[in-house]
């Protein structure tokens, strides 16, 4: 576990949320949600598809609005400095076509007035090293692949030095090789930069493989189900992972949550769950 | 005659983008362009073939037409001056058009109050034949330029408008977020997301429009005028001159191919990305 301080970077207080429906019915997406992220922790928000978690990590970034709580980095809430210091990665890659890859990233630095376009430029090659696309600079968008695209996205992300980073499913609409490979490249690349990242994803092994923390969510109305801890050793890498008798312990206590207490999956008669008759 | 000048261009954005474009696709493109050549030669034969044997008045054939082109442009009754007269029209209610259709798409596509108070009548004006306005704009404006400009911008309008507004919303979808998150202000927002985003739908929906301004120039002029084109067309009709008819035809029909030959042209220029993601699909 990467070394973590009692105060906490980021965090939120009983954060509620309601859509409102065509017919202006209000739904509770998110109820009372509170969730602390310390410095240079990965903490994954896990949960199926409508939870509400996308949403939370949206409210985070500042994209939305909610209805009560608080949400606070560095003990004060946010608002624009604060946002400043978040970066945001998407599930769709979202580059703009019209902009070359370093343009692209430059992007996110645009905002910061203190910069020169020198700096920005710097910063932006600096970030498209970090993911090995430094040779891609001068690419349009169309002609990268969709990981290469993702890894934009990241570089994007990552020029921006942010305090956090808000990932929501980042490798999510990958085909399933890019997706590991992406997993364990920029899952080491976190590691040696010792980033605090708040990870949206509905994937219980890669939520195992990269996190600190995982916040199980629950739907109807999204709420914090459970938060596990995860004492695995780090450098993490795919196969040692998958075979640690931790992680096989903790993935068994999270679908067994999810399916069984969570998606009410109903289990049939005399199947053996956890590997003992229940 | 125009989607497959279209098609050519964007065959040749591919050859001028992709560096890599192998011979192949070169040959294939050659092929492409020698199929459209032998059908439109073997046309005009044919045309001529049967028109041999007809009274000028029903087909005429393509070397009177021709000869009556050369007359027209070159000879002793010289057309110049109508051509300028439908030219200056149709450009002068192009350019309005551009900037009323989008700055109502712009504004219709990033407001939704105004979009919600918009709508059917954008719905009803779009669907509504506009030609029936044509005799109002003579009773209000005068048989002169001033009605045909104004129902020539009447009809060239509604694509650029209804494709800068669909561009704009498939856009603020897609980036808004992206740009709020990078902290960029709203007028920041709008220049470096909104407004490139748009430009490959303004320039669809220009080159529509590039195409429907001539219709609007001929008809206009047919009805509401003494000189230009669309005048030359309704006078050489009504005398039975079918040769003349139609090289007014084939002159009417040169600007709408330079027309959206140029749009599709700027797209290439302007809106590469667009060109190729289009491909893609």
């Amino acid at each position: 576990m990467t070394q973590t301080d009692d105060r906490s970077l980021l965090e939120v207080r009983g954060v509620s949320k309601y859509f409102s429906d065509a017919r202006h019915n209000r739904k509770l997406v998110l109820d009372d949600v509170s969730l602390k992220v310390h410095k240079g922790e990965f903490v994954s928000i896990l949960g199926k598809s409508g939870c509400g978690k996308t949403t939370l990590l949206r409210i985070i970034d500042g994209l939305i609005e909610w209805d009560d709580g608080d949400v606070l980095l560095e003990d004060q809430p946010v608002g624009k400095a604060q946002r400043q210091r978040m970066a945001f990665v998407f599930q769709d890659s979202n580059l703009l076509p019209w902009r070359s890859v370093k343009r692209n990233v430059e992007l996110n630095l645009e905002s910061l007035k203190e910069l020169s376009p020198q700096e920005r430029s710097d910063r932006a090659i600096e970030a498209l090293r970090m993911v090995g696309l430094e040779d891609a600079a001068d690419h349009a968008p169309y002609q990268l692949s969709g990981g290469m695209q993702q890894r934009v996205g990241v570089a994007r992300a990552l020029a921006r030095q942010p305090a956090v980073f808000l990932m929501d499913e980042p490798f999510g609409h990958l085909d399933n090789f890019t997706r590991e490979r992406l997993q364990q490249e920029i899952g080491a690349l976190i590691e040696r930069l010792n980033a605090t990242v708040v990870f949206v994803t509905h994937d219980i092994d890669e939520a195992i493989l990269l996190s600190d923390r995982i916040v199980l969510m629950e739907s109807d109305p999204g709420r914090v189900s459970k938060v596990f801890e995860v004492d695995l050793p780090r450098p993490r890498w795919r196969y040692n992972v998958r075979a640690h008798p931790e992680a096989m312990r903790l993935r068994e206590e999270i679908v067994t949550d999810l399916h069984l207490k969570i998606a009410d999956w109903v289990q049939p008669e005399g199947a053996m769950l956890n590997g003992s008759e229940s | 005659m125009a989607v497959n000048l279209e098609e050519g261009f964007s065959g040749s954005a591919e050859l001028l983008t992709n560096e890599s474009a192998s011979s192949a696709s070169r040959l294939r493109m050659s092929r492409k362009y020698s199929g459209t050549l032998y059908l439109l030669v073997s046309l005009l034969v044919l045309w001529q073939i049967i028109g041999s044997f007809l009274d000028p008045i029903y087909i005429s054939s393509p070397t009177l037409v021709a000869s009556n082109l050369w007359e027209m442009l070159f000879g002793k009754t010289q057309i110049w001056h109508d051509i300028a007269v439908s030219a200056s029209e149709m450009y002068i209610g192009l350019a309005i058009a551009l900037v009323i259709g989008s700055v109502f798409g712009l504004a219709i596509g990033r407001s939704r109050v105004i979009r919600g108070i918009t709508a059917p009548y954008v719905v009803f004006l779009n669907a509504t034949p506009l030609v029936i306005t044509l005799p109002l704009l003579a009773i209000w404006l005068g048989v002169d330029e001033k009605a045909r400009i104004v129902f020539i911008v009447l009809l060239a309008t509604w694509p650029i408008l209804l494709n800068v507004a669909a561009g704009c919303r498939n856009v603020s979808g897609r980036f808004t977020e992206l740009g709020n998150s990078a902290g960029l202000s709203r007028a920041d927002v709008i220049r470096k997301i909104i407004i490139p985003g748009v430009l490959p739908y303004f320039l669809t929906g220009a080159r529509i429009s590039a195409g429907l301004v001539v219709i609007g120039m001929v008809v206009s002029e047919m009805e509401v005028s003494l000189v230009g084109l669309g005048y030359l067309l309704a006078s050489y009709a009504s005398g039975f001159q079918t040769s003349k008819l139609l090289a007014v035809f084939v002159i009417s029909t040169i600007f709408g191919l330079i027309n959206v030959g140029i749009l599709s042209l700027a797209t290439r220029l302007w809106a590469p990305w667009a060109v190729l993601e289009r491909k893609e699909r």
